[in-house]
């Protein structure tokens, strides 16, 4: 039989995308001044925050490629934001998503990762400057 | 017979998850617990509903762990950290690493 519903958490939540904390990361990026805005209002009406360590991961190549392995590794060092382990259903479910997604399609295993995690936990709302994150197709 | 493979009413639905009939129908209708409808009712597969409630649970669980950003300021001390040179990353990733990289060469 299934168990009763947990009390709805009072508390949103918010994932966040490697394209947000790279905006906010890099203070000369044209998006930098907005992120930093939408950030300070994430915390400000009392959202939790987390990412995926698939974005993680993609974070700290995206900002070694660019910036320098220094910036990469103070950021992987500072950073406190709360981390989700995706587990093999995640990734099955990523990859089955994946498999079927149109062929134009620029998404990333890691996009998708976040896509089904913001499904699994029930999170509407994300932090994300990408438009290929942003489209409908996550 | 397979209990997964059951179906549902709201009723049913609402008593297991000990919530109303019309908050359960709200779930329905926001797509956050699958339904299907029948003859304009809404039925409920076993599965769906004990895969609604492990998700919910979930996220209670790591609410409960993450705290709010207002307490932990998760990225407060990585702001402006770097310098980018011509690189717009709400242009999308891949190009954002097209620009990292004539600008590095």
């Amino acid at each position: 039989m299934t168990d009763s519903l947990p009390t709805e958490p009072q508390a949103a939540i918010a994932f966040v995308d490697s394209s947000a904390i790279i905006a906010l990361v890099d203070r000369h990026d044209p998006t930098h001044e907005q992120a930093l805005a939408a950030y300070h209002e994430l915390v400000d009406e009392g959202y939790c925050l987390f990412t995926t360590n698939y974005v993680i991961a993609e974070t700290l190549q995206l900002l070694d490629l660019s910036f320098g392995p220094n910036i990469a590794r103070k950021w992987l060092q500072d950073h406190r934001l709360p981390v989700y382990h995706a587990d093999e259903q995640d990734e099955r479910r990523a990859t089955a998503r994946l498999s079927s997604a149109r062929p134009d399609s620029r998404l990333s295993m890691t996009d998708t990762i976040s896509s089904v995690v913001m499904d699994r936990l029930g999170v509407s709302d994300a932090f994300a400057v990408d438009p290929e994150f942003l489209s409908d197709d996550t | 017979m397979d209990d997964n493979r059951t179906l549902l009413t709201v009723g049913q639905a609402a008593i297991a998850l000990e919530r109303s009939t019309e908050q359960v129908r709200r779930y329905l209708r926001e797509g956050r617990l699958t339904g299907q409808r029948m003859g304009g009712q809404w039925f409920i597969n076993q599965q769906d509903l004990q895969q609604f409630t492990r998700s919910a649970r979930e996220k209670s669980n790591f609410l409960a762990r993450v705290g709010a950003a207002r307490t932990i300021r998760p990225l407060d001390s990585v702001i402006g950290i770097a310098q980018g040179r011509k690189t717009d990353i709400s242009r999308g990733k891949l190009e954002f690493l097209k620009a990292a990289s004539r600008g590095s060469s």
